[in-house]
């Protein structure tokens, strides 16, 4: 007796099922795809032995909305991908221009480290959303609620910071634009920093037998599997690859800050939560150690580069100092206007490889911009890692890529 | 370690997280500390001598803006001077990113703290300058007087300010 497959006749060879096999439809409102995402799963009894994921309900197309909008207004639209961690993606694309400029040495020191506070924090708030989802996932209900509440902090750090929550729009291109975190921000993350702690979400999970039972030896991903599927971030890392773009390619301040990246070689769900429960430990350090750096400046050390072209003017001296009128008039109608070129950068968000592909045709609005998004190329790997395991162990395959959808589909 | 240990050690945290006071905030009764930088509806300050807009229609918003939300319609006055005979805010488009604010040369655009963005028809959602004053109006009176002394020129940074 064949199945009637309905829409998944798209997928060609769904339809070849036999006697013993179903397909089941996962989302694309299922609770555990973390979004609007659909698996499409062939199972034997409770083994799934195919695995297709059907993305595309959340397209929006950002990257063509970017090539629509000045350099300035996308940064609007990057915090709407990965919107649990808005900063990061706004640190990335601007980084991008700023190599396609050609000004990475002229950020100004303060800037630098910031950014990277910021960058860190928005890894703490993103490795919140996924330690509760997953956990949820699993079953365990406290550690949502508790790492939600410990998000809730960073969020407010966010919003001191810059005035939003999620959607950050953090940072201009050339240092922190306007944005100068207040003078009390150094102090309100220290005292964040004293009062956050892990442990709970540590206790709770770490020994649990039901939660190792549930991901040791499940969804185990091989380190040359990994590499070839192009996984980046703890998802590769929880494979035993020692790879993070903080320390083989450091950018803002990463080279002048003391860390350590976990790696665990197991490559199961297990491993992949170790790694981003001890990345969460080394967050916190690396945002310490910014405040320390940033504390040691003197108080009136920049925040921007010193490039009238990029940066506007003080916006007190505006209607009284005609020089810096036509220099802000100029800078808002015509905005950052890059040379011709192309140019990659990468930053190591938290869920991967965040990358943005810039060409620029040397007018205000870039010719063409590529994201290379870490969720969606992670998400290849569960046509591969979910074969073999159980419906259940789906589930939490899903929860270890740590996919956002937003960013999957962009 | 014997089976169970884990979870054991699991349930004392609950026990002891569960004795402490609730994060929970009440949301209508009680409202969390809202940060001095919060992003809410744009608001506009009152030309204290036209008693009108302090817009003068240099259409710097406009442009600025990602999610074209504002509209100044302008015209010529008696006097040769540009006149804002109209100024348009689409709250259902805006993203609060603020580049309205940040472009603004006059700083007639200033923050408030107001989310408070329900109305009970679409049409509401687009609002004019004059809406925008009472807006930032009424935003002003819920701020400590230091807040308050916003205005061209007076801080390095006006409405970004440090709280």
């Amino acid at each position: 007796m064949s199945v009637e497959t309905g829409t998944a006749s798209m997928f060609g060879d769904v339809e070849q099922v036999s006697e013993n096999q179903m397909v089941l439809n996962m989302g694309p409102q299922h609770p555990s795809t973390h979004g609007v995402m659909r698996l499409l799963i062939e199972v034997d009894g409770e083994t799934v032995t195919k695995c297709t994921p059907d993305v595309g309900f959340l397209h929006r197309g950002v990257e063509k909305l970017i090539e629509t909008h000045d350099y300035r207004g996308g940064i609007t639209l990057t915090d709407r991908m990965d919107y649990t961690a808005g900063p990061s993606n706004n640190m990335g694309y601007l980084m991008a221009i700023e190599k396609l400029m050609g000004m990475e040495d002229e950020i100004p020191l303060r800037a630098k480290l910031i950014r990277t506070a910021v960058a860190e924090l928005s890894r703490l708030a993103s490795h919140h959303i996924w330690i509760g989802t997953h956990a949820l996932d699993i079953g365990a209900m406290s550690a949502f609620l508790w790492s939600l509440r410990e998000r809730e902090k960073i969020l407010y750090l966010f919003e001191q910071a810059c005035g939003a929550r999620l959607t950050t729009s953090f940072m201009r291109v050339g240092g922190t634009g306007p944005h100068d975190v207040p003078e009390s921000w150094v102090e309100n993350v220290d005292a964040f920093l004293d009062s956050y702690t892990l442990d709970e979400l540590n206790s709770l999970l770490t020994g649990n037998e039901i939660f190792q039972s549930r991901t040791r030896g499940v969804g185990v991903i091989p380190a040359e599997q990994a590499l070839s599927y192009g996984l980046t971030g703890p998802s590769l890392r929880g494979s035993g690859v020692d790879w993070d773009l903080r320390k083989a390619r450091p950018y803002a301040a990463y080279d002048m800050i003391d860390f350590e990246i976990p790696v665990f070689p197991e490559g199961d769900v297990y491993a992949r939560y170790l790694v981003r429960l001890n990345e969460m430990y080394q967050a916190t350090r690396i945002v310490r150690q910014c405040m320390e750096h940033l504390r040691d400046l003197p108080a009136d050390a920049p925040s921007n580069a010193d490039r009238p072209d990029l940066v506007p003017p003080d916006v007190g001296r505006v209607p009284f100092d005609m020089e810096a009128m036509i220099n802000h008039f100029k800078l808002v109608m015509h905005g950052v206007q890059p040379p011709q070129g192309e140019a990659y950068f990468g930053i190591e968000g938290p869920k991967g490889e965040l990358g943005y592909y810039f060409v620029s045709d040397g007018s205000g609005m870039p010719y063409r911009c590529h994201v290379r998004s870490p969720s969606f190329v992670n998400l290849g790997i569960m046509e591969d890692a979910a074969v073999g395991g159980l419906i259940a162990d789906t589930v939490a395959l899903i929860g270890s890529i740590d996919i956002v959808l937003g960013e999957v589909d962009r | 370690m014997p089976l169970g240990s884990g979870i054991l050690k699991g349930f004392a945290t609950v026990f002891k997280v569960g004795a402490r006071k609730p994060a929970t905030v009440m949301y209508p009764e009680n409202v969390r500390d809202i940060a001095y930088r919060f992003r809410g509806q744009v608001g506009m300050r009152r030309d204290e001598v036209a008693n009108g807009l302090t817009c003068v229609g240099c259409g710097l918003c406009e442009t600025a803006c990602p999610n074209d939300v504002i509209r100044v319609d302008t015209s010529e006055g008696e006097d040769g001077t540009r006149v804002v005979d109209r100024y348009l805010f689409d709250v259902g488009r805006c993203v609060f990113c603020y580049f309205c604010i940040e472009a603004c040369p006059v700083d007639a655009l200033q923050r408030t703290h107001d989310f408070h963005l329900v109305t009970e028809d679409r049409r509401g959602l687009v609002i004019d300058g004059f809406k925008m004053i009472d807006i930032y109006e009424h935003d002003l009176e819920n701020r400590s007087l230091e807040d308050q002394n916003i205005g061209p020129g007076t801080r390095p940074r006006l409405w970004f300010g440090d709280d």
